[in-house]
């Protein structure tokens, strides 16, 4: 990367050529691993600085939902078999039991906006976002304070941090 | 050599190279993630369908002709670079 030769504009073909070759001759060097390479900013972080960036932050950032959760709020695994049943999406989460459980599906980039979460569970009343049922927005919060408490791997984990307040719906 | 591959999550990205840093905007976490130019290179040379650390050093290999790391180990550079990208969200790892 250094030793980049400069081409000036209406370049000859002889120093295309030594372009070329200097190109060629080009080494990168990589630094010490011990070197950070990426430095971060978080809603979180700007929560703690500033009120002002968590509102903002709120907005920008997404919580995506996987496509399949049941009414725990739990992710139904890919294996599952999934089949309809009185009008519901329905598996046995327990080989050994009977007992069905009801599951909601999403399409596969299906995402609440942070400011969608914080409108739907203001005063921690649920409120669903227009076009999702009250069951489905239920399980999906389950499945919010899931990966917020660090139960699954999820996505959205810092916008779901930087929520938190807003999340206050723990008896549903 | 680690056997996973690492897919470039663009979709949930947004870039923007500023002068020699390049901002990254994380749609789900809502992070910005500045990279330097050095693991700029890693990311963008990165194909959609995704790549293993010997496959990126190749491919950085033939573009620059030569890949020195300060530590001695290329390979062990591009492999740690890729696990941090995969920490942040950035790439996914498959195995």
């Amino acid at each position: 990367m250094a030793n980049e030769t400069e081409t000036p504009e209406g370049t000859s073909i002889d120093a295309e050529e030594n372009a070329r070759v200097a190109s060629r001759r080009r080494v990168l060097k990589l630094g010490a691993i011990a070197v950070p390479a990426v430095a971060t900013l978080s809603p979180s972080m700007a929560m703690a600085n500033n009120g002002g960036g968590a509102a903002v932050s709120m907005m920008a950032c997404q919580v995506r939902i996987p496509s399949r959760i049941d009414a725990d709020g739990d992710v139904v695994p890919d294996n599952a078999h999934v089949f309809r049943q009185g009008g519901h999406w329905v598996y046995k989460k327990d080989p050994n039991s009977k007992q069905k459980t009801r599951v909601f599906r999403v399409g596969s980039n299906f995402s609440y906006s942070g400011q969608q979460i914080k409108d739907a569970t203001a005063g921690g009343v649920i409120n669903p976002p227009a076009g999702v049922g009250r069951h489905k927005f239920e399980a999906h919060v389950r499945y919010m304070q899931h990966v917020r408490s660090g139960n699954v791997p999820g996505a959205g984990l810092s916008c779901l941090v930087s929520l938190t307040n807003s999340l206050n719906v723990a008896n549903i | 050599m680690s056997g996973a591959r690492y897919i470039p999550a663009r979709a949930d990205l947004r870039v923007e190279p500023l002068e020699d840093l390049t901002l990254v905007f994380h749609r789900l976490s809502g992070e910005t993630h500045i990279l330097s130019p050095e693991m700029e290179m890693m990311f963008s040379h990165l194909p959609d369908a995704g790549i293993h650390p010997a496959g990126l050093l190749r491919t950085l290999e033939t573009e620059y002709g030569a890949v020195e790391a300060e530590d001695g180990d290329a390979l062990a550079v591009i492999s740690q670079r890729l696990e941090e990208l995969a920490a942040l969200g950035l790439v996914i790892r498959a195995a």
